[in-house]
């Protein structure tokens, strides 16, 4: 059945060619097509569609509801055909997802709704006159925790999320026949522990198989901080196909796909075929300062972001949508050719090209003085100055200036356990610079503590060690149990004599601090209980040497403070100064050369 | 002692003999100048033989500029008593549009720029021309660097090599 709508729509130049977000509210006569490249917003006023709310977006298809009529449908973005489904009695405000098993226009396909934290699956095959209700109760005793909306039909079965991240599997063929033949998949192994409860997942269907991937957000204002994913783990030939138990396997990348998450959606594209980068997640979540589109690289293991809708702030409602129209379908839509761009989020400091200038050689700039060249340098990174000192004879004089003390902290990061590769970012001039470390190729994953005078305390497993992570010298330290510290931090140069090495162990009762020390030449630790006499709960970050003294924040805001040289003078607190902070572990940690 | 009266005309002669006639107030914006000056206040006569005419001119062109920026600022204040925050805002922004333009130069008058501005001390002339020069180097490699300037590289290899060995991750991306 074709719409009357289809002419009313003129689509935004070059949408399709890459992914668009397309933006749906049922109160609103108005669909928002945003470009995430450019950022571009059009809208487009289609009265027809408004008191429809949208459920999602796969492919060329939307699922619209309306929320007066009850009416249900399959919209084509392409040729704007509906595909009615049943009546959808359970009203617009329910939360839950759609999954269907294959094109809304084969005769085969069945589509299911499973609602979010209810205890029964809707099913309806083409041309069903009503939903068929099946209730699972049984099966979501067996994950012991209530399931949440996640779901996808994949390979003819629906996987269903459980809040403890085992899944559900059910055979959709035999769940419509009013059989339930279902599996249950164990939670993936947690690789990244995060102190934060709040997660959200998704299931992605590639070419390559299912993956379930994991998004770690941060506290009340949910901030992106970390992406896992995992492949389902399929049984092969040989095995058992009737196994109980289906498993995840972490994986470091996706290859040549790109994952487009949206609030209650996520689907696979292949990179190149879109024009985007390759082996990244690009997700859209809301934040206070409106709707972020999130890129992360998971060849580095690095975020960027953009905000593209600055006025939607912490809008948690699932009405945003990514599109994607394959190539086959291109044809029925009326486009302009434009070649599709690389979405390129990193809008980095533009260099300045060089200029086509004649081959004259002539030494006016090898003769500026020397301190001209050197007032150079409080305009550059420490990078363009270490390059400066190497063009000519007259410059090379310069090294000697290169700052020591004037040169901002640089953020350094370890992307992958056993590849070496070490990142370093200057924030100021946004550049990145990689290095190969010898001693960061671990077998563990490795722990950046704390930095001091170019130097990084770095533990892996019990390991612990000293790195300048410029000359690549190491200084090794006893090892230690990590459960016998919380954080560590040193006083200074460890190719010194007097350099100390400080562990600090914070009983989980708050009632004791334990304090490790080692210096150069030293066989093992030392350890001491200072006196302390309030109870101390010690959070992760700390400590911070400064004058002298470590001083570490308590999970309550107290400050407590330890005198390397005066051990014997005991941990106290300072009664006066509490401190309103949280604290966030992060893989990275800053380095003042 | 000083004069202050801004009447005073000043003479300055360029390395090529050419001469130029401009304000007390205007020659004032060199420092070098204006320590000769106070050091001597009846000089009106200035030799300034490491300065040729086409860099002179450009050294007092950027002056007058300035000079005349900050007489207008001052008269605006005079005048209502107080200085208004957006007008004062344009003006700098006018006047940072000018510089921007100004140094639209080739290498070779950039360096020659930087010497004059050194040599007579004009601050704001240097620390802008020093800024451009600083900003044609920004994420260039060695080579790119030379290229950009027109400088040889003689330094031997050995010591190149010295010098990168010292702080290799600095070359890591530049070629």
């Amino acid at each position: 059945m074709m719409l009357d709508i289809s002419c009313k729509v003129q689509f935004p130049a070059g949408f399709g060619r890459q992914p668009w977000l397309i933006k749906i509210e049922e109160k609103k006569q108005t669909w928002t097509f945003i470009n995430p490249i450019n950022g571009t917003v059009e809208e487009q006023t289609i009265p027809e569609m408004q008191g429809k709310k949208c459920f999602g977006c796969f492919g060329e298809w939307v699922i619209l509801v309306d929320e007066l009529t009850t009416e249900c449908f399959f919209l084509s973005l392409i040729s704007f055909s509906k595909v009615h489904l049943p009546p959808f009695l359970l009203g617009t405000q329910e939360l839950g997802k759609f999954s269907f098993t294959s094109s809304p226009t084969s005769p085969d396909c069945i589509t299911t709704f499973v609602p979010f934290g209810e205890d029964f699956v809707l099913l309806s095959r083409r041309h069903d006159k009503e939903w068929t209700k099946m209730a699972i109760t049984d099966c979501i005793s067996k994950v012991v925790r209530p399931i949440t909306g996640e779901n996808i039909i994949y390979n003819g079965r629906l996987f269903i999320l459980s809040i403890s991240e085992g899944a559900l599997v059910f055979d959709v063929a035999a769940l419509v026949d009013g059989h339930i033949m279902e599996t249950i998949s164990e939670h993936p192994y947690h690789l990244y522990q995060s102190n934060t409860p709040r997660q959200a997942k998704y299931f992605v269907e590639s070419c390559n198989g299912l993956y379930l991937v994991r998004v770690h957000l941060y506290h009340e204002a949910q901030h992106v901080t970390h992406i896992e994913v995992y492949q389902l783990c399929e049984p092969s030939e040989e095995e058992d196909l009737n196994q109980d138990i289906i498993t995840w396997d972490y994986v470091s990348g996706i290859g040549d796909q790109a994952f487009f998450l949206s609030r209650m959606h996520g689907v696979s594209l292949c990179a190149k075929e879109f024009g985007v980068e390759p082996n990244c997640i690009y997700l859209i979540r809301p934040y206070s300062d409106g709707e972020r589109l999130y890129k992360y690289s998971l060849d580095d293991k690095t975020f960027s972001f953009n905000v593209i809708l600055p006025e939607d702030k912490c809008n948690y409602e699932g009405n945003l949508f990514w599109t994607t129209i394959p190539a086959s379908g291109m044809q029925a839509v009326e486009l302009e050719t434009a070649p599709p761009d690389v979405v390129e989020l990193n809008k980095d400091i533009a260099i300045s090209d060089e200029k086509p200038e004649s081959n004259q050689i002539s030494r006016p700039w090898a003769d500026l003085p020397i301190e001209l060249v050197e007032s150079l340098f409080q305009c550059l990174s420490l990078v363009d100055c270490v390059r400066v000192s190497t063009v000519c004879k007259t410059w090379s004089l310069t090294s000697q200036f290169i700052p020591g003390e004037n040169a901002w902290p640089w953020l350094m990061h370890s992307p992958n356990i056993d590849d070496g590769l070490c990142k370093f970012f200057d924030p100021i001039s946004g550049a990145e610079h990689t290095r190969e470390i010898e001693a960061l190729s671990a077998t563990e994953q490795l722990v950046f503590h704390a930095s001091r005078d170019g130097w990084v305390i770095i533990s892996e497993g019990n390991d612990i060690f000293i790195l300048n992570p410029l000359t690549e010298d190491v200084i090794d330290v006893p090892a230690l149990s990590v459960w016998n510290y919380d954080c560590i931090s040193f006083t200074g140069m460890p190719t010194t004599p007097d350099c100390r090495v400080f562990a600090f162990y914070f009983r989980p009762d708050d009632e004791e601090v334990k304090i490790y020390s080692w210096g150069p030449g030293q066989e093992t630790w030392t350890e001491t209980v200072p006196h302390i006499d309030t109870p101390f709960s010690g959070t992760m970050n700390n400590p911070v040497l400064f004058d002298g003294e470590f001083y570490c924040l308590d999970r309550r805001g107290q400050l407590g403070v330890f005198n390397p040289d005066n051990m014997s003078g005991g941990f106290f607190l300072n009664q006066n100064q509490y401190i309103k902070a949280r604290c966030l572990i992060m893989h990275m940690h800053v380095v003042p050369c | 002692m000083a004069r202050s009266s801004t009447e005073n005309m000043i003479t300055l002669m360029s390395s090529d003999g050419e001469e130029f006639m401009v304000t007390e107030k205007v020659a004032r914006e060199c420092t070098t100048i204006r320590n000769m000056l106070e050091d001597d206040c009846v000089i009106t006569n200035i030799p300034l033989p490491n300065v040729t005419s086409d860099i002179l001119s450009m050294v007092i062109e950027y002056c007058m500029e300035h000079v005349a920026a900050a007489e207008k600022a001052a008269a605006e204040t005079a005048e209502k008593g107080s200085s208004s925050a957006p007008a004062a805002a344009k003006a700098n922004k006018d006047l940072e549009e000018w510089d921007k333009a100004f140094m639209n130069v080739d290498v070779y008058t950039l360096c020659d720029l930087i010497l004059a501005a050194n040599y007579l001390n004009v601050s704001g002339l240097l620390d802008l021309t020093i800024q451009t020069a600083a900003n044609l180097i920004k994420g260039k490699s060695p080579e790119q660097i030379r290229k950009t300037f027109h400088i040889q590289n003689d330094l031997s290899l050995e010591e190149e090599e010295k010098i990168r060995s010292q702080t290799p991750w600095a070359f890591e991306k530049s070629e």
